[in-house]
C-alpha cells in the first residue's frame, strides 16, 4: 500500500466525522472523538506496513511526496498528537460550551484536529515546494479556526486575529522565498533543487536570500527568535488543546520541513567550515538563531505567573535546543544524524508537553483559571494529578531519567562534536534557567498550601491516558533504543 | 500593511502581498524558457497559491466578524486584554 493512501484514509475519516455531526447530532463530543481516535489509531497501526516510491518513476505523486523512514516517523508523531488532542477536547468542552453561546456547537472542535493532522502527514512527506507550500497551508488554516474556536471570549478571539495576521504574513515571505528559489533553480522539487544548487556559481547573494525569506517562515512556524513574538499570546488566549498541539504538532511538522530545506541548501557539496561560502553562512545564521532562540525563551520564562504562558516560553527554548541539533548538521562528524537528533527531541517532547497540557485540562475544567497558583496545593488533593506534572516537569527540565535528559543530552553532544563552545554555555545557561522555572511549577503543587481542599475529579480514560504518558516519560528515557529503533 | 490599525485592511495588505509573490513566480518562470515553452511547474504553484490564498482570506474574514461581533470595533491597536 503507497504511503500516500494514510493521508486520504485520515481525510475520509474526518469527512465522515462531519457526516456523522450532521445527521446523528446525539453522538455528542465523546462519541466524535471517540471514532475520530479510533480511526486514527487504525492508521496509526497501518502505519509501518506502507511501502514508499516505487523504483521506477510510475505516478505523478512521488515528484510531491517522499515516503522515507523520517516521514513515517514524523507521520506517527503527528497521528499520536492529534490523538491525544482529541481526548484533551473532550476533557475541555465543558469550557468551551461557556464560550460558544446558543447554536454554537462544539462538533467541528473535534472534527478539525483531524484534518489538520493529514495536513501534518502530508507535511511530513512533503519534498517539493508545491507540496509544501500546500499542506503548510491546510495544516495552518485549520490552527486559525481552532485558535479563535471560543468566539464569544475575548482571549481566544484576540489569539486569532493575532495568529491570523502573523501566520499570513509569514505565509507571504514563504511564497516570496519559495518564488527566488524557483527563479534561480529552475525546480521545485528539493532534491533537484540540492543537485542544481550544488552547480551553481557566483549566485550565493540570491540564494541567501531565498534562504532568508523561507527562514521568516519557518522560523514563525518553529516559534524561533525573533520569529516567536506571537507564541505567548496565543497559547494563552487559545483553546488549552489547541495550543497543545501547536507546541507539538504544528512545530513538529515545522522541523521536519525546515530540515528538508536546510538540507537541499547544504547538501553534500563538500564544503568545508569557514570559508565563506553561502553554506557556511547558512550554518552560522542558523546557530545563531539557535542561541537567541534558547536565551529568549529560558530568561523570558522565568518571570511569568500564567501557566500557559509559561509553556509558551518553554516551547520557545525548546525550539531554541531543537534548531541547534539542526544547525550541527553539517559536517555531520557524530555517530547520529542530526535529522535522528531533532526527530529524538521532538518525540521526547511530545509526551511531557501533552502530560502537562492534559493535567492544565484537566484542572482548567474544574477551576477557571490558568495561572499557576491554581495548582496550590495540587499535591495534597490530587496527587495523582501532581505526579504526572511533577513528571512532566522534570522531563522538560531535562533531569536524569526522564526521556527529556537523553533530547538534551544528544543536542550538547551534538554541539559539542562540532566545537561551538559558546552555543554550548549559552545551552547550559538555557537548561539552567530551566530547572529554575519549572521548579515554579513543583513549588506551588507541593509547598505552597492549597485554597481550597477538594480533589479534582478525573475520568478513568484521562487517568489512563495520564498514567501512560507518565510512563512513557520515563520508560523512553530509560530505554533510549526504543525511539531510535523506530526512526532506523 | 504595518501602519494600518484596521484588521480589514490589513487582509487586504496580506493579499497584496501573496499577489506580489504570484507576479514573481510568473516572471520566472515565464523567463525559463524550455524548448521555447514558459517552465510550467512556477505557474502551477500560483494557481495553489491564489486558491490557498482565498482560502485563507475566508477564514480571517469571518474572524473579523466574530471579533467585530464581540467588540464593536476591528481596531487591532485595541488587541492588548493579554498580560505582557
Amino acid at each position: 500500500m503507497p504511503a500516500y493512501i494514510l493521508e486520504l484514509i485520515v481525510v475520509g475519516l474526518g469527512l465522515i466525522l462531519l457526516l456523522l455531526e450532521s445527521f446523528l447530532p446525539r453522538l455528542g463530543a465523546k462519541g466524535l472523538a471517540a471514532i475520530g481516535s479510533v480511526g486514527l489509531l487504525v492508521v496509526l497501526f497501518l502505519l509501518p506496513s506502507v511501502t514508499g516510491a516505487p523504483s521506477e518513476s510510475t505516478g505523478i505523486i512521488w515528484k510531491f511526496y517522499s515516503a522515507d523512514s523520517l516521514a513515517l516517523f514524523y507521520k506517527g508523531l503527528a497521528l499520536i498528537t492529534t490523538i491525544l488532542v482529541l481526548m484533551m477536547s473532550v476533557v475541555y468542552v465543558p469550557v468551551m460550551q461557556r464560550y460558544l453561546g446558543t447554536g454554537g456547537g462544539v462538533g467541528e472542535y473535534l472534527i478539525l484536529p483531524v484534518f489538520t493532522c493529514a495536513g501534518l502527514m502530508w507535511m511530513a512527506s512533503a519534498n517539493d515546494l508545491t507540496s509544501i507550500f500546500v499542506s503548510l497551508e491546510v495544516v495552518t488554516i485549520g490552527f486559525y479556526i481552532m485558535v479563535a474556536y471560543m468566539r464569544r471570549n475575548v482571549g481566544s478571539l484576540e489569539a486569532g486575529v493575532k495568529y491570523l495576521i502573523l501566520g499570513a504574513v509569514s505565509t507571504g515571505f514563504l511564497v516570496y522565498g519559495i518564488a527566488f528559489l524557483f527563479g534561480v533553480t529552475g525546480q521545485t522539487n528539493l532534491d533537484v533543487i540540492s543537485t542544481v544548487l550544488g552547480l551553481l556559481e557566483g549566485q550565493d547573494k540570491i540564494i541567501l536570500f531565498s534562504f532568508a525569506l523561507l527562514l521568516v517562515a519557518f522560523g514563525f512556524k518553529v516559534a524561533a527568535v525573533p520569529f516567536q513574538m506571537w507564541v505567548p499570546d496565543v497559547y494563552q488566549g487559545a483553546p488549552t488543546p489547541t495550543a497543545a498541539f501547536l507546541s507539538v504538532g504544528s512545530k513538529a511538522a515545522g522541523f521536519i520541513v525546515l530540515s528538508r530545506i536546510v538540507d537541499a541548501f547544504l547538501g553534500d557539496h563538500g564544503v568545508q567550515t569557514g570559508d565563506g561560502s553561502y553554506q557556511d553562512q547558512i550554518q552560522r545564521v542558523l546557530l545563531v538563531v539557535a542561541g537567541a532562540t534558547i536565551l529568549f525563551g529560558s530568561l523570558a520564562a522565568i518571570p511569568q505567573t500564567n501557566f500557559k504562558r509559561l509553556m509558551a516560553y518553554s516551547s520557545i527554548s525548546h525550539a531554541g535546543f531543537i534548531l541547534l541539533a539542526l544547525a550541527c548538521a553539517y559536517p555531520v562528524r557524530m555517530d547520529m544524524a542530526s535529522g535522528e537528533v531533532v526527530a529524538f527531541y521532538l518525540a521526547a517532547y511530545l509526551p511531557m508537553t501533552m502530560a502537562a497540557f492534559f493535567v492544565l485540562c484537566i484542572v482548567r475544567s474544574s477551576r477557571g483559571e490558568e495561572e499557576i497558583s491554581v495548582l496550590d496545593g495540587l499535591g495534597k488533593r490530587s496527587p495523582f494529578l501532581a505526579f504526572v506534572l511533577l513528571v512532566s516537569v522534570m522531563g522538560l527540565a531535562g533531569i536524569p531519567l526522564t526521556v527529556g535528559f537523553l533530547g538534551k543530552l544528544y543536542v550538547f553532544q551534538a554541539a559539542l562534536d562540532q566545537g561551538h563552545f559558546v552555543l554550548l554555555a549559552i545551552a547550559t545557561l538555557g537548561a539552567a534557567a530551566g530547572f529554575y522555572y519549572y521548579f515554579k511549577v513543583v513549588r506551588s503543587m507541593y509547598w505552597n498550601a492549597p485554597s481550597d481542599q477538594d480533589a479534582i475529579a478525573v475520568g478513568t480514560g484521562s487517568r489512563v491516558l495520564l498514567a501512560l504518558l507518565a510512563a512513557a516519560i520515563i520508560f523512553l528515557g530509560l530505554n533510549q533504543g526504543i525511539i531510535l529503533g523506530f526512526l532506523r | 500593511m504595518i501602519i494600518r490599525r484596521s484588521a480589514l485592511v490589513i487582509l487586504m495588505c496580506l493579499e497584496i502581498m501573496l499577489s506580489a509573490a504570484n507576479l514573481a513566480l510568473v516572471a520566472f518562470s515565464r523567463f525559463r524558457l524550455e524548448a521555447g515553452l514558459p517552465d510550467y511547474d512556477g505557474q502551477m504553484l500560483v494557481f495553489f497559491v491564489i486558491t490557498v490564498a482565498a482560502a485563507e482570506v475566508a477564514v480571517g474574514l469571518a474572524i473579523v466578524v466574530a471579533l467585530f461581533r464581540s467588540r464593536r470595533t476591528i481596531d487591532v491597536t485595541t488587541l492588548t486584554s493579554m498580560s505582557h
